[in-house]
């Protein structure tokens, strides 16, 4: 039996370093929802599926794994991730376009230093990565497109659809890379 | 529902179609700049293609789809990572102060073109 807060409730199954687990966190801890206690083989308690029954005082009783460490993510999970990273990554990487943009219209000096900044090792390699994501940000995107009419919705057809994207993006960089050098 | 306020549109459903529609506004800008800049591009067809009243208008649309898209993806990813659950009691204000940077700064990205396309 622990105890957190006002709240009593025993965790069946659990060993003692489990139970040293659990008071670790007592005083955040609070009730799991009933349906936990009536399951007849309930799982014993340790430090990774601990955090999938109980949690931070919330008004929300579902239980949840906030440790995505613990979790085996699928394809499609990267391919999201890596939508958010390069999106994220062109939030940024926009000041540079601008800025480039700028210097090219600006004056017919300004647009042959900016050919010479360019051509410097250090620009390449800026180049070369804003273009590959940018390109990985597009090809996931329209892959958003066509889930959208309705292809490629199910499970399978998402593996599908993130391994042709991450194939693409990947060549695409390739090919990024002897455009530039 | 109280993190919907700094939403693009206030609505999930009209965030869905703008980042669809300035996506392929985007898309279609994009596919033009790598376009020309395949092979040598040299200052004169550059600034010529520049001057051309559909260009400036496409990449003022450009900018503007930029700031949308820009600000519905960051909303997401804000609202989804820069919370109390994730970072604490601070949680609401980091994320606050965030949005306000980026909406700041998409506002400047878009002021930008305007001064880079007439001037």
């Amino acid at each position: 039996m622990l105890t957190a807060g006002h709240v009593n409730f025993s965790v069946l199954g659990a060993d003692r370093q489990a139970l040293t687990n659990c008071n670790r966190l007592s005083a955040q801890l609070y009730c799991a929802p009933m349906r936990f206690w009536h399951r007849p083989d309930l799982p014993a308690v340790n430090e990774t599926n601990l955090r999938a029954i109980v949690r931070p005082t919330s008004k929300d009783t579902r239980p949840v794994n906030l440790d995505l460490g613990t979790i085996q993510l699928p394809v499609t999970a990267y391919a999201s991730i890596a939508h958010r990273v390069t999106g994220v990554l062109m939030f940024f990487a926009s000041f540079l376009l601008l800025w480039a943009l700028d210097r090219s219209l600006a004056s017919e000096a300004s647009f042959d230093a900016l050919s010479e900044v360019l051509s410097s090792p250090f620009a390449k390699v800026v180049m070369w990565g804003v273009a590959s994501a940018l390109t990985y940000h597009a090809l996931a995107g329209v892959k958003h497109l066509v889930m959208d009419t309705g292809v490629g919705e199910t499970m399978r057809g998402g593996v599908i659809g993130a391994r042709i994207v991450f194939s693409a993006a990947f060549t695409a960089a390739i090919l990024w890379g002897v455009a530039i050098w | 529902m109280v993190t919907s306020v700094t939403s693009f549109s206030r609505t999930g459903l009209s965030d869905w179609l703008i980042q669809r529609v300035t996506s392929i506004i985007l898309l279609a800008y994009f596919l033009l700049i790598a376009y020309q800049l395949m092979g040598s591009v040299d200052y004169t067809s550059w600034a010529r293609l520049f001057e051309q009243t559909w260009m400036k208008v496409f990449t003022l649309m450009a900018a503007l789809s930029l700031a949308a898209h820009s600000w519905i993806g960051l909303w997401s990813v804000f609202t989804d990572y820069l919370t109390e659950r994730m970072l604490g009691p601070k949680g609401n204000v980091i994320r606050l102060v965030c949005q306000l940077g980026a909406s700041l700064a998409l506002v400047g990205y878009v002021i930008w073109v305007v001064v880079i396309i007439w001037s």
